[in-house]
Order: C-alpha cells, then sequence, then structure tokens
C-alpha cells in the first residue's frame, strides 16, 4: 500500500472516531440531565404535604335567636 | 520526495489522533461502567386540602363561628337564607394544574356524606369556585357556599336533633386520588314565626258579636327551626275610639278552632300574656302554619267611630 493510501485511511478512521467520541459525550451528557430530572422527581416526592389546619373557636354563649313582640294592630269601626 | 515527507506527517498525526479518540473513549467508558440508565416516571400524587375555614363572607381566611365545644351557627336567618361559606386552599403536589374539582357538603352528621340533598339536612355543591388567589404553583383557593334556609335543622338543647351535629366537608380531586378535610357545627335553634301585623274586624253596629261566619283568622308560619307557640295579651284595657267611648278589653277573645263569640273554647284577651298552645311544627316541606281566630263584641251603647289598640302577641318555644 502507498503512503498516500495510508494517509487517506488514517485521516477517515481519525474522523470516524472523532464523530463517535461526539456522539458518545453527548449521550453521556443525556444520561446525566435524566439522572438529575429523576433526582428531582424524588424530591417532590419526598416533600412533606401541609395538614389541613382548622382553628378551635373560642366559647359562645348565645344558642338561640328569638324574633321579638310582634305589635298587631286591632280595630274595629262602630257604625 | 517532500510530499512523501508531509503525508508520513498527517498519517502520524491522524495515528495519534485515533490512538488519543480510543484511549479516551475507553477511559470515559469504563469510567462510566458502574452508572445504570435510569428513567423514572413522577407518580401520581394525591392532592390534599391545605385548610378549610367557615365564614359568611366568600373566600374569608377566617372563621366567622365560635363556640365550645364546637362552632355554632347562630345566624340563621328568620323567613330566608344565610349564606355560609367552606373556603381555604387545596394542593397537589403535581402541580396545580392537576387538580380537577373541589366539592363540598354540609350535613347533619349522622347522615353522612351520603346523603342525599335536602334543605333539611344535606347542602350539595358538586363543583365550588377555584382561582389562584394567594396560591402558589401547587395550590388553588376555593369557595364552597351552602345557602342554609332557616329551617335547617337544629342541633343543640331546645332544636330538633339536640345530640347531633353538623359536618362541613370539603374533597378535592385530580381525577385519580381525593384529598378531604372536616369541620363539625352546631347549628342553634331559631325562633321566628311570620305574624301578620293587624286584626281589622272591620265595621259592625252596636251591640253586634262576631261569630265564625265573620271573625278574624290571623295565619300564622314558621319562620325558624324551632317548634313554637304563641302568647298574646293588649296592655291597654280597652280599645279606644275616635267618636265616643272604647270596647273594654275582655270583649275580644282568641280561639285555637273556629268559634263564635262567647262559645265554649274562646277565651278572653287579658293583659297578662297567654300561652295558646298553638304549637307551630318544624318545617320538613311545605312550610307548618296554624290559625288563631279573633272575635269582638261591640257594647250595645255608648260607642261610635274607629276603635283601635295594639295586641301583643309574641313567639315562644314549645
Amino acid at each position: 500500500m502507498s503512503i498516500k493510501f495510508l494517509t487517506i485511511f488514517a485521516v477517515g478512521i481519525t474522523f470516524v472516531c472523532a464523530m463517535t467520541f461526539v456522539g458518545g459525550y453527548r449521550i453521556m451528557q443525556g444520561a446525566k440531565v435524566e439522572e438529575q430530572l429523576s433526582q428531582q422527581a424524588q424530591q417532590i416526592k419526598s416533600l412533606p404535604l401541609q395538614q389541613a389546619s382548622v382553628t378551635p373557636s373560642s366559647p359562645s354563649v348565645k344558642t338561640v335567636v328569638e324574633v321579638g313582640a310582634d305589635q298587631v294592630e286591632m280595630g274595629v269601626t262602630v257604625e | 520526495m517532500q510530499e512523501s515527507k508531509v503525508l508520513h506527517y498527517i498519517l502520524g498525526t491522524s495515528l495519534a489522533m485515533t490512538a488519543i479518540f480510543v484511549t479516551s473513549a475507553l477511559v470515559m467508558v469504563n469510567s462510566q461502567a458502574d452508572s445504570v440508565t435510569t428513567s423514572t416516571s413522577v407518580n401520581n400524587a394525591a392532592p390534599v386540602v391545605n385548610s378549610a375555614f367557615i365564614n359568611t363572607s366568600p373566600n374569608t381566611l377566617s372563621n366567622t363561628y365560635t363556640g365550645d365545644p364546637l362552632p355554632i351557627i347562630n345566624n340563621l336567618n328568620p323567613g330566608g337564607t344565610r349564606t355560609i361559606n367552606l373556603t381555604g386552599y387545596v394542593e397537589d403536589t403535581n402541580g396545580s394544574a392537576d387538580i380537577t374539582n373541589v366539592s363540598g357538603k354540609f350535613f347533619r352528621t349522622p347522615l353522612g356524606s351520603g346523603c342525599s340533598a335536602s334543605d333539611n339536612d344535606c347542602y350539595i355543591v358538586a363543583s365550588c369556585s377555584m382561582d389562584n388567589v394567594g396560591a402558589t404553583p401547587t395550590q388553588k383557593r376555593y369557595n364552597c357556599a351552602f345557602p342554609l334556609n332557616y329551617y335547617t335543622d337544629s342541633t343543640m338543647a331546645g332544636g330538633e336533633f339536640p345530640a347531633d351535629n353538623f359536618t362541613a366537608e370539603v374533597v378535592v380531586t385530580d381525577g385519580t386520588a381525593n384529598g378531604s378535610s372536616t369541620i363539625l357545627m352546631e347549628v342553634a335553634p331559631l325562633l321566628a314565626l311570620s305574624i301578620p301585623n293587624t286584626i281589622n274586624f272591620g265595621s259592625l253596629s252596636l251591640g253586634v258579636s262576631t261569630s265564625n261566619a265573620n271573625n278574624v283568622e290571623m295565619t300564622i308560619e314558621q319562620n325558624g327551626n324551632d317548634g313554637a307557640d304563641v302568647e298574646v295579651s293588649m296592655a291597654d284595657a280597652a280599645l279606644t275610639c275616635a267618636g265616643i267611648g272604647s270596647i273594654p278589653r275582655n270583649n275580644i277573645e282568641w280561639a285555637l278552632t273556629d268559634l263564635s263569640h262567647s262559645a265554649a273554647g274562646s277565651n278572653d284577651l287579658t293583659g297578662i300574656p297567654v300561652d295558646t298552645n298553638l304549637a307551630i311544627g318544624y318545617r320538613h316541606g311545605a312550610n307548618p302554619n296554624k290559625k288563631l281566630f279573633w272575635n269582638i263584641q261591640i257594647p250595645a251603647v255608648g260607642v261610635k267611630g274607629s276603635c283601635t289598640g295594639t295586641t301583643t302577641i309574641s313567639a315562644i318555644s314549645s
């Protein structure tokens, strides 16, 4: 094989290796993002839930509401 | 010869870079050897009720009613409605957009939340209002309005169900899971009646008495949630006439049935309040009412013109 052919072949191999390297790096970055999302999901699931709070009421004495006396007008006309 | 030297340099550089890439790839692959590719899906979290208050004003984060041991609703509106609001915040940790509905119920506790809608004891709001006022990205504010009728069952001493109480319940859902919260309350008795404000015998001649044909029928209706009677009296000793004379108080009579003046069972009006035992019951369905019949006897002489006076008719618990 001529040195020229070997050189072209080597450059080609280098190009393929470079592309593979870049591709692999990006895949690994994606895995890292996925792992971060997983951790965030776990954090969300472990958030403490707040409970409903109802403030106890203070004593009250009024239990009956009364309607006061009705003043009824009475009338008759004597002829 | 010069070209061959250049090609050698290019070949050497390429081989060196290939070696570097391969070595780097091996190192990186080995360094990742123990890492596991993870995939996850965020599970649905059940929504919860953060807070719940009862207030007569909507969307108000405080309690109107107080009491011990339970808050007491003591301001039902005689003959009308009193709206109470069950309000607060609900939350879904998957985000507030996951919350699909908030519903509310106000029911007499022994009936349970599965009760059928009733103005006496079971108020249902299928979809309460929701907004984002004051809410975090995972919360929503809600408001369930219950227009309580004046005849809502009383659960206190003197009422129809003194051993019971009411439950205000809010339920939040995201379509898959639910969360809820409850508040126990009492409803106080409301003693209220609708009583006509006039008794008009019309025009009568001297010496005439009314009978069951022309007496005055007074219809008294329930306007509260308490069994009721009425007491009747007239402070003045007589009706005063604009012309001459007066009509003595004891010439006026009341009865529970349609009687004529001076008939057995007809009672003289007195200056001291007298319980008529009218017995107007609790409202369940049609509004209960009772009639009070009034008769008068006009003196034979010494009276003329328009005669008027004031009768007091007071509601009392039966």
